[in-house]
């Protein structure tokens, strides 16, 4: 497994062996802090050395602002051996104007291999690495790293983002609205977490969780899944340059210690064990209201002792009709329909689809139970 | 020659307000099965629902697009080529995907006729052509794209726009966000999206703290006055959100955008359009004040909505008529209660508005009622121009 990191000055280059270096630029990387020449001089030195070079582009750009720099990248410098790309269109951009290779950064979504799997059969052998979302789980990381033959990176230590909007949402609070960049941390009562990085800059605003990814605790356990790439991201933190590059090259308990004993942000490891928010999906789907063919009604409302008005749904109702009673608990009553009145209160034989009637009553059957045929 | 005119596209969060959305004049719905769509709150569609809604829809010359647009994992995928294939066999017009895995599973299963969701961020042309690919016929922009950008992508691509004309608007980008995911555990990619956005902020700069900020909250999307740069450039399909709000809501949009795209039709300018009436229309419902977001030009500060609930209405949703005749009466399934003092106006299908008197109201059997329930059905005496289906509000005493 090789460490993927950020080069951000010439300075730090010193510092970097046998790691694959991101250069990401302001136009194009949400986060990026270079200018295009300071970025590619940064790339020439990187590659002298030996060492590979991405651009990142993933930054996220409406039309205007995607033609106009697309222009600029129709030059894209031979030194960079791979572009780095979120959007769609900027992957696909890419496959058609450019000829180094691409890596996807499928952070946003893509938790399911036939995801990826579109971006292979489109891409072809120019795809030559992923970039997983955080939010996957070792195991499912482990068995698509068989599954798909890819190369595959994920971020081993950073700061999360959250969220990203177009919209300039620091700068009209910031006591001196002028400039390019804001800067702040954002509380609210109604978070179970403190202390949300923000920054604004001309890609709009990004907000990020208040504690890091850091999973360097599980690097053995990224080498033994076979993850070929894993990034870290110390762009806010440039003073633990050093301890970073000692962690990649000598990997252990030490050198991880020293890095996190510097690293100015408590570290955690998001959804790496398990992905919570399955659990909580699983529970949001309706339970006990979903797909039966014998479903003919639902309850509008009861009058105790008396009866259920209901709306007739699917095949309809005759009466006689011995029936199932499922309240939105998943409660389940038997009831004869000994009687069936139409939506003025008369007794009629029959009601069909979409007619509002009345039957006998049931307990334990409020407004939006089902009525079912059995 | 039939002018131009672009589809209205409403939300049916039930078949209630599938109904409701297309009594009033939609030309086409979306909704969501039960294990797929990004609102997992709402009530959404059984199979059984979802093949009624088509049927009615379709008698009516109105269209369902089925919504499919979460991220989903791989579990989540194991029965969708069977979902796939049952909206195949009860003809629903498409389905609206956000993720290529599911794109790929519709195109195999299917084939169904494939919109991508405005979930997948899709802002420029090379966007549009990488989904054409996988077989998109029609592509729900980003909120951030302009209609003029939007009219250029479909001359260009020769795939069918579609654009958000009214609404609640994602702060984000969509698909961008996972503040619910990891602060809360709730996947907002799988219709789990807790609205931290709308919390307040207390905003700590480096040298100053900005205190109790809704500095992530966004006003509504009101498009009514861009209708004529839609219509100028020839945008297909105009969608209003909304799939977890009120019947009200359903039909108060989808009359006022109906009216307001009968009357381009019918005259073909817009001159003495009564903008004021419809605006006036829009805005008794509950909203969170109004802006054209990015639809003219990108969305700046002023688009923010720094206050914590929506602004007050004259009206809420009293009910819905379940039936009326006039040898049977009216019969209303309320949702709120009211007395015999409320005022009551049933909205009619053409544009009308028609008084109910609460002093006549009865229960179902007959007997006296002098205070409605909320989930109960109540009798009035027969009022012309009322019909079944129609949606009666409520005045409310500010
Ligand atoms: S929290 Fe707000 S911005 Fe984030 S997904 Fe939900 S609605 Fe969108």
């Amino acid at each position: 497994m090789k460490g993927a990191v950020y080069l951000i000055s010439i300075d730090e280059l010193a510092l970097w062996k046998d790691v694959d270096c991101i250069i990401a630029m302001k136009e194009f990387s949400r986060r990026g802090t270079l200018d295009w020449d300071s970025g590619c001089a940064l790339a020439i030195a990187a590659k002298e050395k030996g060492l590979s070079v991405s651009f990142e582009w993933d930054a996220l750009m409406e039309e205007p602002r995607f033609r106009d720099l697309t222009l600029k990248l129709k030059n894209f410098p031979a030194v960079f051996d791979a572009i780095r790309v979120r959007d769609a269109g900027a992957a696909w951009w890419a496959r058609e104007n450019l000829t180094c290779d691409i890596h996807l950064l499928l952070e946003a979504g893509h938790h399911n291999q036939m995801a990826i799997e579109s971006w292979k059969q489109r891409l072809g052998t120019r795809l030559t690495r992923i970039a997983l979302s955080p939010e996957l789980p070792l195991p499912v990381i482990r068995q698509w790293r068989q599954q798909l033959g890819l190369p595959l990176e994920v971020m081993a230590l950073g700061p999360l983002l959250l969220f990203h909007s177009p919209r300039p949402l620091l700068s009209s609070l910031a006591s001196a609205p002028e400039g390019n960049e804001w800067k702040a941390t954002g509380a609210s009562e109604e978070s179970p977490h403190k202390g949300f990085p923000l920054q604004e800059n001309a890609h709009g605003t990004l907000m990020f969780h208040p504690k890091d990814l850091g999973l360097l605790e599980r690097w053995s356990d990224m080498q033994t899944a076979g993850i070929d790439f894993a990034r870290i991201d110390h762009r806010l933190q440039t003073s633990v340059a050093t301890l970073v590059a000692n962690f990649i090259s000598r990997p252990g308990d030490e050198t991880r210690e020293a890095l996190k004993q510097a690293w100015n942000t408590d570290w955690m490891r998001g959804y790496w064990d398990v992905n919570k928010s399955d659990v909580l999906f699983n529970k949001l789907k309706n339970q006990h209201l979903g797909h039966d063919e014998r479903i003919c009604g639902e309850v509008l409302e009861g009058k105790r002792e008396s009866w259920l008005a209901i709306r007739v749904r699917g095949p309809g109702l005759t009466r006689g009709a011995d029936l199932r009673v499922i309240n939105p608990k998943g409660e389940e009553r038997s009831l004869k329909l000994s009687w069936l009145k139409d939506d003025a209160f008369n007794s009629v034989e029959s009601l069909s689809e979409g007619q509002v009637g009345f039957i006998p009553w049931s307990s334990g059957a409020p407004s939006r139970s089902k009525l079912h045929l059995t | 020659m039939e002018r131009f005119t672009p589809e209205l596209l409403a939300p049916a969060g039930n078949l209630d307000k599938l109904k409701t959305a297309v009594l009033y004049g939609a030309d086409a719905v979306y909704c969501a099965g039960q294990d797929y769509g990004l609102r997992a709150a709402a009530d959404n569609f059984t199979r059984e629902e979802l093949a009624i809604g088509v049927g009615f829809a379709h008698q009516r010359g109105a269209k369902v697009y089925v919504v499919l647009n979460g991220f989903l994992h791989d579990e989540d995928l194991l029965e969708l080529p069977s979902f796939i294939q049952y909206l195949k066999s009860i003809l629903v017009d498409a389905v609206i995907v956000s993720d290529p895995g599911v794109a790929l599973l519709v195109r195999e299963h299917g084939p169904i006729p494939l919109h991508v969701s405005t979930q997948a961020s899709v802002l420029n042309l090379a966007g549009v052509l990488a989904w054409k690919e996988l077989g998109a016929t029609r592509v729900v922009l980003g909120r951030e794209v302009t209609v003029h950008d939007a009219g250029a992508l479909q001359r260009l691509s020769g795939v069918e726009m579609e654009q958000f004309v009214h609404g609640a608007m994602c702060m984000a980008y969509s698909g961008h966000c996972v503040i619910s995911n990891f602060t809360q555990g709730r996947d907002s990619n799988r219709g789990g999206c807790a609205h931290s956005c709308r919390f307040s902020y207390d905003i700590q700069f480096e040298d100053f703290k900005h205190e109790s900020s809704f500095f992530m909250s966004s006003k509504d999307l009101e498009g009514l006055s861009v209708l004529p740069r839609f219509v100028q450039e020839g945008i297909v399909s105009l969608k209003v959100e909304g799939r977890m709000k009120s019947p009200l809501y359903a039909a108060t949009t989808t009359r006022v955008y109906r009216r307001a795209l009968d009357f381009w039709k019918e005259h073909g300018h817009w001159d003495n359009a009564p903008w004021g009436e419809w605006q006036e229309e829009l805005r008794r419902l509950p909203h969170r004040d109004a802006t054209e977001a990015s639809l003219v030009e990108p969305a700046g500060a002023d688009s923010i909505f720094d206050e914590r609930e929506h602004v007050d209405s004259a009206w809420g949703m009293a009910g819905v008529v379940l039936s009326a005749a006039p040898e049977r009466g009216v019969l209303l399934e309320c949702k709120q209660s009211f007395d015999q003092d409320a005022r009551l106006e049933a909205l009619t299908f053409e544009g009308e508005t028609v008084t109910l008197s609460a002093r006549e109201m009865l229960a179902p059997d007959y007997t006296a009622l002098i205070r409605s329930k909320p989930s109960s059905l109540v009798r009035f005496p027969w009022t012309p121009g009322l019909a079944a289906g129609q949606v009666v509000r409520l005045g409310k005493t500010l």
